[in-house]
């Protein structure tokens, strides 16, 4: 939910008078590839008469029917919300909160085709749980406890369900990290699903540091190959490893498991462009994305849809150079970041997504030697970047992901920052949302979102083409060799770790490629939680 | 949002006034410009419905025109409708109409102009 939505339910939940207190409301569903979302976006308050608050907390029928027809009505389904004040972390119900719930679970299924869902604020900790019904056949009901619930705001704070994601077992390579902002704090952001898109110059430097900081569930999104003039930027990657037609991910994966912290560390390969609609499904199974996409307008549109229509919060940034004509030298540079979220304008409103363009992109004509020469000047796409400004840009989106989850001195994320070599000047960027933002208005859309995916043909050509040349011989007996080398190393460090810090073998799991389709998802298509929320 | 987005485009210019028609890929419809050569003249013109799949947050990129209609040049290419040129336009600050087709509409006339 959004935070603005959070603290009108704790102003409606939490009494003066110390008493339960209830409410239902719409959300709307947003369905990953695992995962479901219920995304809490109007509250129906109750009319006179339609809860009865005597020390405990009763509601009318007539209320629930009141709720589910105008949930039928947007697509969506309704929620329960209620309050426990005294209760403190993830809050198992009671039998009458069950019977009440699971009461009204079939009605609210008939109605709106989507499962009732639940949820109870802790008036102790100020943290919600959650939970959803589901038919078991024969009448009755049954509840999926969620993983988590999150509040997207100026601040990013997930509540978690501990039985479902345990707290992370401390770990003497993360004593700095967690004396930086305490080990609660660190348990949450430990747990947090991320998801980086694009493993270029920006995107592999965070997921290394991400690693390094302890985070459990990292996923890179990726298709390119490395290329000789990607080694000014990205400091890891060799002339081997170009020779060796090493993608990207390839790259990234190697890193994030020399630098990972996490016993428990899980990087997830997608080979594929964000553009596609497999993608973007495996794309909502996450709490939070960074866009480290080059100047594509058309991944990056879809980013900015999905940061409103499924409030995944996004961050974004970027280089700018703007170097003499002439080649004699750099006029400026400049690096910018930003989180995207309900709140704060987006990608397109905030100047750093063209829409107009995007239909362009789509068509492959950035890729048009001669599209590209018949642009005026002012409009042909530079693509320049230099290591050493491209670490500004890197700590800044580390800068917003920081204030967003860690929030120093209670204040959250920045907005819009803008830092210029030149007069080494940081501005906070007054940006604002126009008022008929089309992609802001499609705030919490969730299934309903109307995005522009597409199979890419940049991407499966690019994919097509590194297949081929990792099929010769010479590279595949380099790509052995090398692979042979990262074994030893790693069986040498975990006989070395063995006896000393007591650690267990690291869980990888590595998702390969994704499975693009051309079939596209209609939107009547709606996903009932066999997987957790 | 619940309508198929090539329909609301349909929809909403009618609403400002110009019924359109489909022709094969092309959903084409007329515009009246108010300055430049053509000032005053209904001027057919098109855009690809593919082009429309996520209006109004994604606008056309290519503007179609019958052959015999002389634009300002950029790059140009055949439209898919016999006798017709498309012509490449950018849309910078697309976004902020508060009716996305008279904001499309402008966008066609101004080229006009």
């Amino acid at each position: 939910m959004i935070g603005d939505t959070d603290e009108l339910l704790k102003a409606h939940l939490l009494r003066a008078d110390g008493q339960e207190d209830l409410c239902l409301a719409i959300y709307k569903p947003s369905s990953g590839k695992t995962r479901f979302t219920a995304l809490i976006c109007e509250l129906v308050l109750p009319q006179p008469g339609e809860r009865h608050v005597h020390g405990v907390v009763t509601f009318t029928g007539k209320y629930v029917l009141r709720a589910a027809q105008l949930a039928a009505k947007q697509g969506g389904g309704v929620a329960i919300l209620h309050s426990h004040p005294l209760g403190r972390g993830w809050q198992m119900m009671s039998e009458p909160d069950r019977d009440a719930e699971a009461s009204y679970a079939a009605l609210v299924r008939e109605y709106t085709n989507l499962p009732l869902v639940g949820l109870t604020l802790a008036g102790g900790s100020l943290t919600w749980s959650a939970r959803a019904w589901t038919a078991r056949g024969r009448g009755s009901e049954q509840h999926q406890d969620a993983i988590s619930v999150r509040v997207v705001g100026k601040q990013f704070n997930v509540h978690w369900n501990n039985r479902l994601r345990p707290i992370p077992s401390p770990s003497p390579t993360l004593s700095r990290t967690t004396s930086c902002w305490g080990t609660t704090k660190q348990a949450d952001i430990a747990r947090l699903k991320v998801l980086v898109i694009g493993a270029g110059t920006l995107g592999h430097d965070v997921l290394v540091r991400l690693a390094a900081t302890g985070l459990e569930c990292l996923g890179v999104m990726d298709f390119d190959s490395l290329e000789l003039e990607n080694l000014d930027r990205l400091h890891t990657a060799t002339v081997l490893d170009v020779l060796m037609f090493l993608s990207k991910l390839e790259l990234a994966d190697r890193e994030c498991d020399r630098a990972a912290t996490s016993s428990n560390f899980q990087l997830s390969l997608h080979e594929a462009s964000i553009c596609e609609t497999a993608s973007i499904q495996h794309a909502l199974d996450y709490d939070l994305i960074f866009c480290c996409v080059d100047d594509h307008p058309w991944p990056r549109s879809i980013l900015n849809t999905l940061a409103y229509t499924d409030l995944i919060p996004v961050i974004d940034g970027g280089v700018h150079v703007d170097a003499f004509e002439d080649g004699s030298g750099l006029r400026n540079a400049t690096w910018r970041s930003h989180v995207l979220r309900p709140g704060r304008p987006c990608m397109a409103c905030n100047g750093q997504l063209d829409l107009g363009s995007v239909h362009a992109d789509k068509a492959g004509l950035y890729d048009d030697a001669d599209y590209i020469a018949g642009l005026p000047k002012t409009e042909r796409p530079t693509g320049q970047n230099v290591s050493l400004i491209a670490s500004g840009a890197v700590g800044g989106l580390l800068a917003q992901f920081v204030s967003l989850l860690a929030a120093p001195a209670g204040l959250g994320e920045p907005g819009p920052v803008r830092f210029s070599y030149g007069t080494h000047w940081l501005e906070h960027r007054q940006d604002q949302s126009r008022a008929h933002c089309p992609v802001e208005t499609a705030t919490l859309r969730g299934d309903r979102r109307v995005v522009l995916s597409a199979p890419d043909a940049r991407a499966r050509s690019r994919m097509q083409a590194r297949l081929q040349a990792q099929s010769r011989y010479r590279v595949r007996i380099a790509r052995l060799v090398d692979r042979v080398v990262r074994w030893s190393s790693a069986w040498l460090q975990r006989f070395m770790m063995r006896p000393t810090m007591g650690q267990g073998q690291r869980n990888r799991h590595v998702t390969a490629t994704v499975e693009t389709s051309d079939r596209e998802a209609t939107p009547n298509e709606r996903k009932v939680p066999t997987a957790p929320l | 949002m619940s309508a198929d987005p090539a329909d609301s485009f349909l929809r909403g210019l009618a609403a400002c006034g110009c019924p359109a028609s489909v022709h094969g890929e092309l959903i084409v419809f007329d515009v009246t410009p108010i300055l430049g050569r053509y000032a005053g003249q209904a001027v057919a013109t098109g855009v690809l419905t593919k082009e429309l799949a996520a209006w109004s947050g994604v606008p056309p990129h290519w503007v179609h025109f019958p052959d015999q209609i002389q634009v300002a040049p950029t790059n140009s290419r055949p439209s898919p409708l016999a006798g017709w040129t498309m012509h490449s336009r950018n849309l910078p600050g697309w976004g902020d109409a508060e009716v996305p087709e008279q904001a499309w509409l402008a966008h066609v006339r101004s080229m006009l102009s």
